[in-house]
Parts: structure tokens; sequence; C-alpha cells
């Protein structure tokens, strides 16, 4: 090479590498870009990851979704943080007896058509609920009647005592839609996005949608209660942005006010950088391990409890989680009703892990797990050993989560790692997760107890609070003796906002409310 | 010429059927619920099976595909077993994107690579050369979403002078198009230095150059339009890649094209928007490979008249 070429090497690799530092020392901290305060126009711009799949609420099973219709479309009851319901649309509400519910609701809230929310509208959405939706069955289940008092009173009437009641109105299936938009949109009529502009009450109404790119929410400026908890913004504009690095550096670079799906592997990117806090709430959530009690070595409860004993919790945490987040004992989630802490006292005890087995004279067992994420793979890795080093042989196998119902249903594994939702009250997760009929769907561990079956039917069988405690803390104990999972520990909800970024609530439905979102 | 070009297109049909036979039997055998996915966690199994039978899940996979079939020659994509939507309004939605794109980063490839290819012959072993080749490994060796995500760093983090993401005007158009632009560079670039190189070494080429023929008009008019035509090839055979590159490109930048649909779908099962996207990208690549067929034509006469006689004969 003659000497003039290789200088020229030199400089165009001297210039990569120029290249390389300065995008290398970008993001890190600090810079300032403005005092957003001084120019915010009352819109919010927040990040999440995947597209609006549908705006019918009896449809909607996806976080993001439900995130936007919540802030449109308001509920007889709306939640606290921490799944409590509290009244929206409605005023007042009585129980003459036990079977029967009364609720008046406000006068004057008016659809973005015009017309006035009248009981009418309430009945209509709640029994195309509880024919459309998977969740509305489960959640109107028990109701008989819905009857008309007059325009702003009606009456519910159930086959037992249903002390969820003012929970199942809270449900995203349960927001409420003019009657006349329903049958229209059921009809063919007018599209879900016409009934998204007219037939709501709520904060916002929908605004210009980019299919797959952003949706825009736009003040209502005739909700009914603005004065009270009205939106304390103009305008939300939500953007799919799948790639998580991607949600960050706009948060950085001040594109974006709020990233709502905030993935911990950014963390490092900007826990030092002053445009940016990160938000996090405890989640109500467990991730677990399933044993199946049905069929293979875990019938045995005495394998379920040596199990339940020779795992370190802490290391899972670590793993799964990169220590984000608190180990779970017991297999109801901390806020349910009912829950305590760790009822069975169960423990991370390997010499008590073996004792257990070799009372029982289980020896040589082997059994079979299936786990369908990232999550799920290094925790049961972690997992493997620990059985190891208590005698028991674990293989596993990754699967996609489209089959994972389809082959846990089967019986085709022993073990499953999996995660909940967030839940309050029993009686709206048992059923799915501890009964026969949720055996095939989300019951992994195959468990059935008539005994905690009759527990938990007396005690969702009356309104009184103290009886049902009472019920739900027994039914609690009682499964977790029989020990049909591994709770391993519950996750933290992250977001991240700008600085400056007010009233961000994040909540164990993992869905929020936008309207308190506004700059200092 | 017009007849050639018809024959091709009719070629299409039975390329879209043999893709949607091809890309449904991928579907069908691969394990996996969409209702599962669809419902959620608080399906029941016969809310499951009920939803199974509503969408014709259940039904043998010859008769799924024949409906589809018959429905897709009848205008109908069908509908997303996970939205309930029709795919052609997501799809129809997503294509301007993917066009925008995949076009523009084509053109500055092609803008970009052809000029680099000729000086890097004309130079052979000077420095020209030598930066054209680093640029051209680079562009090969480094992946897209790792080219994307430095632009962002450099262009939206650090300079603060592009969006980083998402569609907000022609800028945001900017970085996406660079970052497929620069893998398509490279390719492109290396075939067109080495024709070039082949053509510079003709006898045709010495000849007018003896007959006082300048350089500059020697390359360009006389040798480039024959070393042209490798490189067209290379462009028309990368664009099915550049399409299929997108997907990470549209992740990056979080474009709502084709790309990202597609796996956004296959993550759900969805079989129909899947198919969807499918035929679009199949029909695309059928078409830019009659579109560069065709340029052959005008670059060489002598093709010209090969189509001429071929289109004539039968």
């Amino acid at each position: 090479m003659k000497k003039s070429s290789k200088r020229w090497t030199a400089l165009l690799l001297v210039l990569m590498m120029l290249l390389s530092v300065l995008t290398g020392c970008g993001g890190g901290g600090g810079s300032t870009d403005g005092d957003v305060t001084e120019e915010w126009d009352g819109t919010i711009t927040i990040v999440q990851s995947s597209d609006i799949i549908n705006w019918d609420p009896c449809a909607s099973t996806d976080v993001n979704t439900k995130n936007c219709l919540k802030n449109m479309v308001n509920r007889c009851f709306e939640t606290d943080d921490y799944y409590n319901p509290i009244p929206n649309l409605v005023k007042n509400w009585t129980n003459p007896d036990e079977l029967t519910w009364e609720f008046e609701l406000h006068q004057g809230v008016m659809f973005m058509d015009g017309t006035e929310l009248t009981s009418e509208d309430v009945k209509a959405t709640y029994e195309r609920a509880r024919e459309k939706s998977s969740s509305g069955k489960t959640l109107f289940g028990p109701v008989q009647n819905i009857e008309i008092i007059d325009d702003y009173n009606f009456r519910i009437t159930t086959a037992y005592p249903y002390a969820s009641m003012t929970t199942a109105m809270s449900n995203t299936a349960s927001s409420v839609i003019s009657k006349e938009w329903l049958a229209k949109v059921d009809a063919g009529e007018c599209t879900w996005d016409d009934v998204m502009r007219n037939g709501i009450t709520g904060r916002y109404y929908l605004g210009e949608r980019v299919i797959g790119d952003s949706v825009e929410l736009i003040k209502n400026e005739n909700y009914f209660n603005n004065d009270v908890d009205g939106a304390k913004n103009e305008k939300l504009i939500f953007r799919v942005i799948p790639e998580a690095t991607t949600r960050t550096i706009m948060l950085q670079t001040g594109e974006a006010d709020v990233n709502v799906n905030f993935d911990t592997a950014t963390m490092a990117d900007v826990e030092n950088d002053e445009r940016v806090t990160i938000l996090q709430h405890e989640s109500s959530d467990i991730y677990y391990l399933a044993l199946n009690c049905e069929v293979g070595p875990f019938t045995n409860p005495a394998l379920r409890k040596a199990v339940n004993y020779a795992i370190n919790r802490e290391d899972c945490l670590q793993v799964g989680t990169e220590g984000l987040g608190k180990v779970h004992y017991n297999v109801w989630g901390p806020r349910v009703i009912g829950s305590s802490e760790n009822p069975e006292g169960y423990s991370y005890d390997p010499e008590k892990a073996k004792s257990i087995l070799e009372e029982a004279g289980l020896k040589d067992v082997a059994v079979k797990a299936c786990v369908y994420n990232d999550e799920g793979e290094r925790v049961v890795q972690v997992v493997q050993s620990y059985l190891q080093a208590v005698g028991i042989n674990m293989t596993y196998q990754r699967i996609d989560n489209t089959i994972l119902t389809e082959v846990v249903g089967n019986n085709e594994y022993d073990l499953v790692v999996d995660h909940t939702a967030s839940y309050k009250d029993p009686e709206l997760f048992f059923g799915r997760y501890f009964s026969k009929d949720g055996i095939g769907a989300k019951n992994y561990a195959h468990y059935n107890n008539e005994e905690v079956n009759k527990v938990i039917a007396e005690a969702s069988s009356t309104l009184d609070e103290a009886t049902r405690l009472a019920g739900y803390t027994k039914a609690n104990e009682m499964i977790n003796a029989d020990a049909p999972w591994v709770p391993l520990y519950n996750n933290i909800i992250w977001a991240a906002c700008r600085t400056g970024v007010t009233g961000v609530n994040l909540s164990d439905e993992t869905t929020y409310y936008y309207h308190t979102i506004c700059y200092e | 010429m017009v007849k050639y070009s018809l024959k091709r297109l009719v070629y299409m049909i039975p390329v879209t059927i043999a893709v949607v036979f091809i890309v449904y039997l991928i579907m069908y055998l691969t394990p996996g619920d969409p209702v599962a996915l669809m419902l959620g966690a608080e399906a029941t199994p016969e809310l499951i099976q009920e939803t199974r039978e509503a969408l014709g899940i259940t039904k043998p996979f010859l008769t799924q595909f024949t409906n589809y079939v018959v429905n897709l020659f009848q205008g109908d994509f069908g509908v997303s077993w996970y939205t309930g939507r029709e795919v052609a309004e997501r799809l129809f939605a997503s294509i301007p994107y993917t066009l925008i794109l995949t076009f523009s980063g084509m053109f500055v490839a092609l803008i970009c690579s052809i000029p680099m290819g000729v000086m890097a012959a004309v130079k052979q072993n000077t420095p020209v050369d030598y930066i054209v080749s680093v640029l051209a490994i680079c562009g090969v060796s480094a992946p897209s979403f790792w080219v994307g995500i430095m632009l962002i760093l450099l262009l939206a983090v650090e300079f603060q002078l592009l969006p980083s993401a998402g569609i907000d005007g022609w800028t945001s158009y900017i970085m996406p198009t660079l970052t497929m632009g620069f893998n398509m560079l490279a390719s492109v670039t290396r075939t067109q230095r080495s024709s070039m190189l082949e053509v510079l070494r003709a006898d045709y080429i010495r000849t007018a150059k003896a007959k006082g023929v300048s350089n500059f008009n020697a390359t360009y008019k006389h040798a480039l339009r024959n070393a042209i035509i490798p490189a067209i090839t290379v462009a028309g055979i990368n664009f099915g890649t550049l399409m299929a590159g997108s997907v990470a490109i549209e992740t990056v930048f979080a474009i709502p094209g084709v790309g990202r649909l597609m796996i956004d779908s296959i993550k759900l099962h969805d079989t129909p928007t899947v198919v969807g996207c499918m035929v679009f990208v199949a029909l695309m690549v059928s078409i830019i490979n009659l579109v560069v067929d065709l340029l052959y034509a005008f670059i060489d006469p002598r093709i010209k008249a090969q189509y001429i006689r071929e289109g004539g004969s039968k």
C-alpha cells in the first residue's frame, strides 16, 4: 500500500471512531432543552408499545386499548389505584335486600351527540356485555334482571348475594355507551370511531387516529364532572412505539411526556438523567409456578410442599426482574381480600424439603416444565437448579404462548411458569385459577378442592363484609396448605415521565386515568 | 414489449396462489391458538371453542385455503382473527408507509452506490477505492436496527436535528431512509465496482479511447451503460430483502408499515393478516422484477429486440 493510501485509510478510521464516540456519549445526563412548563400547550404525549385493537369495550382484552377506553368512556364506578370501586356515573346506591341493588345516576350527564345519559343506556350496555364479552359473562353472571325505575334510577336483581357488583360495574366491559349508538354500530351503520366521537360521556373523545401510529383524545368540555375531576390537560396523544429503547429516547428528547410501557432494560440509560423521572407501583400480580394437581408427580401434596420449601425466591426475583420486585409466598396477591403475608409459613429451607421428600418416600422424581417467555425461562433455570439440589430432576421446554392453554389443558406438563393479573376480590378470580371451571383455561394447576369451593361459595353469597373476609381468609389458607402453586414474587409496575410532569397515577389495574397529568 | 409485460403480469396469478398456499400452510401447521390470545385470560374453554368455530379455524385446511383464495380474487382479504376488523383496512393503511420507505431507501442507495461503484472502479487501488470498500463492508455487516439506533442517538438525541420515531412529517422519513439505503448501498456498490472494472478492461473501451474519446465519455457514456445491468439486477433482487428488512426499521422508528403489521400478526397467529401482507410483498417483488426486466430493454437494445422476438413468436 502506498504511503498516501495508508494516510487516507487511517483518517477514515479516525473519523469512524470519532463518530462512534459522539454517538456513544449521547443521552447520559442532564442536558437541558428548554423549560417545557412555560411553553406547554396542554398536550400530553404518551408512548405505548402497541396500537389500539378494538374500541368495543366488550372485545377489548389488551391493556393499551383499555388504557384509552377508560379515559373516554365512563363506567358507573371507577377504581382507585388499589382497585377499590368509587362512584362515577352513579350518584347513590342502596341494597333494599341482599339480592337487590338500586342505583341512582347523576342527572345532566351528556353524550357527545348532545343526548342525555339515562338508565336505558346503562341497561343496554350491561345486557350487551353479558351477551358479547367473555369478562361480561363472568362479571354479570349472577345478574338476573336489570329493571328501569325511571330515567335516572335502575334496579339490578341477582340470583344470590353478589358483593362484587360495584367491582363488576367498574370493569372496562361495563363502559356505558349510548343505547342508540350501540344499536347503530351493532347493525353496521357506523364505525366504532363514530361511537367514540358521539356515543360516550367521558373526559375525552376521539380525535384524529392514524392506524398503527397514533391516537388523539381531546378534552370533553361538557364532561359532567369537569369542575371536580375534569381533565387538567387539553389533549392526549397516544403514540405507538414498539421499540423500548426508542420510547425511552423520546422521553429524553422531549418528544413524549409519559412512557407507560417503560422497560427496565433501559433503566441504566435514564436513571441518572435529570430530564426523566421513573415511576413505580408495587403490583398485586404474582409470578408463580403452577403444579399439576391432576396428573403426574405433583398429584402428591408432599411433593408440592417440598417444592415450595426447595426454591429460593430471592434468586428467582433477581434473575426474573433484576431484583425489582418483592418475594411472595401466598397464592393470592398482596391486596386481595382475605390474603395474608405467608399463611403457610413457606420459606427457603432445602433441608425441610429433603425431609418431606424422604418422609413421603419420594426418590428420583422427574418433572417436566414449560415456559413461554424470556422472564419465565430465566426463572425456570434457577428453579431447575434448586430442585436438582433436593433430588428433583426437572426438564423444561419453551413453547409458544399461543399454545400454552391447549398443551397445559391436555396435561402435557407437570409445571408451568406463569403470572397472574392484579385482583382485589377473590370472587372474580377464584373460578378462573382454582376451580374446575378454569381447567382447560387459566387453571394451569388443574386444582379443584370441593371444600374450598364451598367456603368460597359461602363467602361470596353474602354482602356482609366480616363474613366475606372470614370466608376468603379461610379459603386462602386452605389453598396455600394444598400448595397448587409456588408463588415467587410480585412485580413492580414501571412508567417514566418527563421531569416536571405530575399526576401520573399508576394502579393495580395497570390501566390508568390520564386526566390528572399536567406540567407543574 | 406490451405482450411480454402482459404475459409477465399473468404469471403473477399462479405466483400469488403459490405464496398464499405456502404461507397459509405454514400458519396452519404452526402450533398456536389465536383465539386464546384474542379472548384473553378470562375466556372459558367453551367460549374459546365457540369463537374458533365462528372464525372457521376448525375447518379443514383445504376448505379454509379455498375459501380464502376465492375471496381474495374478489378483493376480499378477510377479517383479522385478532382485531375482528377487515384486513384490507389495516393493510392499505400500512402500504403507503412501506412503499415510501422502501422506494426512498432504494433511491438513496442507487443515487449513492452507482457513482461510488464507478469511482471505485475508475480509481482502483487508490484511497477512494479503499474508502468505498470500507463503507461497503460496514453497510453489509452492520445490522439495520443497530444503524437505526445509532442514527437516533446521534441525530435525534445528541444533535436534536430530527424526530426520533413515529410519523411526524417528511423529516420522520430521513433516518429510516438512510438506514434502509445504507444496507443496500453496500451490495450495489460492490456489484457496480466489479462490473465496471470488467467493462473498463473490455476491448471496445480501449478502442474508443484509442480513437480519441475522452476518459469521461468512455467511462460514463460507453462503459456505464453496459456495466449498470448487473447493478440493476442486484438492486431488483435486493428490493425483496429491503421490504423484509423494513420490519426491523419500521419497529425501531415506529413506522406503522406492512413489515411491522406482518410481525405483529405472526406473533398473534392472525393468519388472514399475515397472508394479506405476504400477498402484498409477493406482488411488489413480482412487479419490481418485471420493472427491472423492462429496464434492461431500455438500457440494452439487444435485450429489447429479444423481448420483441419472444412476444411476437408466442
